[in-house]
């Protein structure tokens, strides 16, 4: 009979486990117990938050898509590319991350506000970031798009580099090789990159308050309803904002299992 | 048709010095190199994957030096799995064809698939294939782009006996249908097998080369010798300069008149020219090892200076540390040069 002396090792580790997890989950199930139906159902029912949850969930949507179709590239070229200043540049990427978002929210206020060349040409045409959709977009995007950047660098770091050289042999271009080859491959990566990227842009209060107050992300409702009227009429809003999320977050992580069914051996 | 002119390339503390090579259409050339000689760097530059730091390729007579790897005709087989996983087999072999229309690109499909022997499996993905099925898919894939040579890189590394003969014979069929290749293995049976061209890697630098036969027949020296399977090679000093030379102790063997001259003799003796048998008479040695190959039983036997493999008798049972006699019926020299 073989002895299985890691028992307590295995026991103490579960348990350690147990302790994160009670820790994440125990206020989230606390919130959920203390809200009343009734209350949840009335602020469902409520125009103001629909309308923030729908600026909420279409900025992020927006401004994920929109700086992936530059940040998928730049991703290719930092996995399979050396040059010099590589690591400062990588360094400079996760910047974002680690500063306070109030002031990441003031830096882009700074670059884009109506006063700098960027905010005037923007409003030549018609467009403002401070206090609009778009600014609420550039925000998100500024604090979250390092989770792409990161996700979609390892995934194609993870794709056999012989498979692009074979792609290339075979007489693809760059073009093809790259969405014939580098993306499918690495695609369930970049896929987790964009559902992160999008998760962390719309849970994101620091950089959206100081940029755009108005139009009221989720976030920015919740902060304000606590400080205006307290926990109680706060919770149900937040309460339906991780429902929504989590059904969200559900479905994206569905729909991006891998679609072909395996062909075994013996069929 | 392909001309390798004096190559270089270095990558870290590894050099490929000064290599050259001439392939003719319809040459089945092997590459034979030890791990870590520099045989798949010497592919890639072939291919275009690296760029040479000196030295010139030529494709027939025009030089493709710094041309791009799909600017190359060159289909290359890397080492492991090269096979798109995410494609059917038959959107793998298909993949160079997308500028046919729909119906030609099929046809031309099943035209090789059914080369490669792999017709039954082009609705299947990758991951239901064994290794043997991998490599004949990108074989095919690889006969689609129609090149000029294939390049192939330990096509066989992992793969079972079976699947290796399979391949072998179609890599033959190809071949003599007037498909050139070049090949790059550690595998001396391998090149024995395949090859009518070949090339030793060492360190870096290409140490012989030449047709298959005589390669094998006149190893020039004792590394490329035991590298390609010669087991009884020997070089041995004839300042005597007569009509006979000592190999051991009592075993003389006579000198050819046109290299009594010559400083230095190179023997190579096959196996089954070396005759065994139990008798304690003069000249002797000791079993020192026997084991089994392809030809027979091999009996290894420790003379006072060397060690002479021979192709043992079956009903001689002779076991290890008994005492044999020895006997040379024929032998190849040469003179080292």
């Amino acid at each position: 009979m073989p002895k299985y002396t890691n028992i307590g090792f295995n026991v103490l580790f579960a348990l350690l486990g147990a302790l994160v997890l009670l820790f994440i989950v125990a206020p989230l199930v606390s919130m959920f117990l203390h809200t009343e139906f009734p209350a949840m159902m009335e602020t469902v029912r409520e125009p103001e938050v629909q309308s923030s949850i729908k600026v909420t969930l279409l900025s992020a949507a927006f401004s994920t898509l929109f700086f992936a179709v530059a940040a998928i590239p730049f991703s290719w070229l930092l996995a399979r590319k050396q040059f010099v200043g590589k690591t400062f540049l990588q360094a400079l990427i996760d910047l974002p991350i680690v500063i306070p978002h109030t002031a990441a929210g003031i830096a882009l206020l700074g670059f884009v506000s109506r006063d700098t060349v960027l905010g005037q040409m923007a409003e030549s045409v018609g467009l403002s970031f401070v206090g609009s959709p778009l600014g609420i977009g550039l925000a998100m995007a500024f604090v979250s798009i390092p989770f792409l950047i990161n996700a979609a660098r390892d995934a194609f770091a993870a794709v056999p580099k012989r498979l692009e050289l074979t792609a290339r042999n075979l007489g693809a271009s760059p073009f093809r090789c790259f969405f014939t080859v580098s993306l499918p491959l690495a695609w369930r990566g970049v896929l987790s990159g964009l559902i992160m990227m999008f998760a962390r842009g719309m849970s994101e209060f620091g950089a959206v308050v100081i940029i755009a107050y108005h139009p009221m992300t989720t976030p920015v409702m919740i902060f304000e309803r606590f400080t205006s009227y307290g926990l109680k009429y706060t919770r149900p809003v937040a309460v339906l904002f991780i429902i929504v999320a989590l059904v969200i977050f559900y479905l994206l992580r569905y729909f991006a299992k891998p679609k072909h069914v395996k062909h075994t051996a013996n069929q | 048709m392909l001309s390798i002119r004096q190559i270089n390339k270095t990558i870290g503390d590894f050099s490929l010095s000064d290599v050259s090579l001439e392939i003719n259409p319809g040459d089945y050339y092997v590459i034979l190199g030890q791990s870590g000689a520099g045989k798949s760097m010497l592919l890639d530059l072939i291919a275009g994957v690296k760029k040479t730091d000196s030295g010139t390729i030529l494709f027939r007579d025009r030089d493709i030096t710094t041309q791009s790897i799909s600017d190359r005709k060159f289909g290359i087989m890397f080492q492991g799995d090269s096979i798109f996983p995410h494609k059917t087999v038959s959107e793998n072999i298909a993949y160079s064809l997308s500028h046919l229309s729909k119906s030609k690109r099929n046809q031309e499909v099943q035209k090789l698939a059914k080369t490669c022997g792999v017709e039954s499996l082009l609705s299947r993905y990758p991951d239901s294939l064994s290794g043997g099925e991998i490599q004949r898919v990108v074989l095919a894939r690889t006969l689609a782009m129609k090149p000029d040579i294939i390049l192939l890189d330990e096509p066989m590394r992992s793969l079972d006996q079976h699947y290796k003969f399979q391949l072998q014979s179609l890599l033959r069929t190809l071949n003599r249908e007037g498909q050139t290749f070049i090949h790059v293995t550690h595998d001396y049976q391998l090149a024995l097998t395949l090859s009518n061209k070949l090339g030793v890697l060492h360190q870096g630098k290409l140490i012989q080369s030449g047709d298959t036969r005589s390669l094998f027949n006149h190893p020039a020296n004792a590394f490329i010798a035991a590298f390609t399977g010669v087991k009884n090679y020997f070089e041995i000093e004839n300042r005597a300069h007569k009509a006979e030379i000592n190999l051991s102790d009592d075993i003389r063997l006579s000198v050819p008149e046109d290299l009594q001259h010559k400083d230095k003799l190179r023997i190579i003796i096959a196996p089954e020219d070396v005759s065994i048998s139990a008798e304690e008479v003069k000249p002797h040695g000791i079993v020192f090892d026997r084991f089994n190959d392809q030809s027979g039983e091999i009996l290894v036997v420790q003379l006072k200076s060397i060690r002479l493999y021979a192709l043992g008798k079956t009903d001689l049972n002779l076991s290890v540390g008994q005492k044999v006699r020895v006997k040379i019926s024929d032998y190849r020299m040469t003179a080292c040069e």
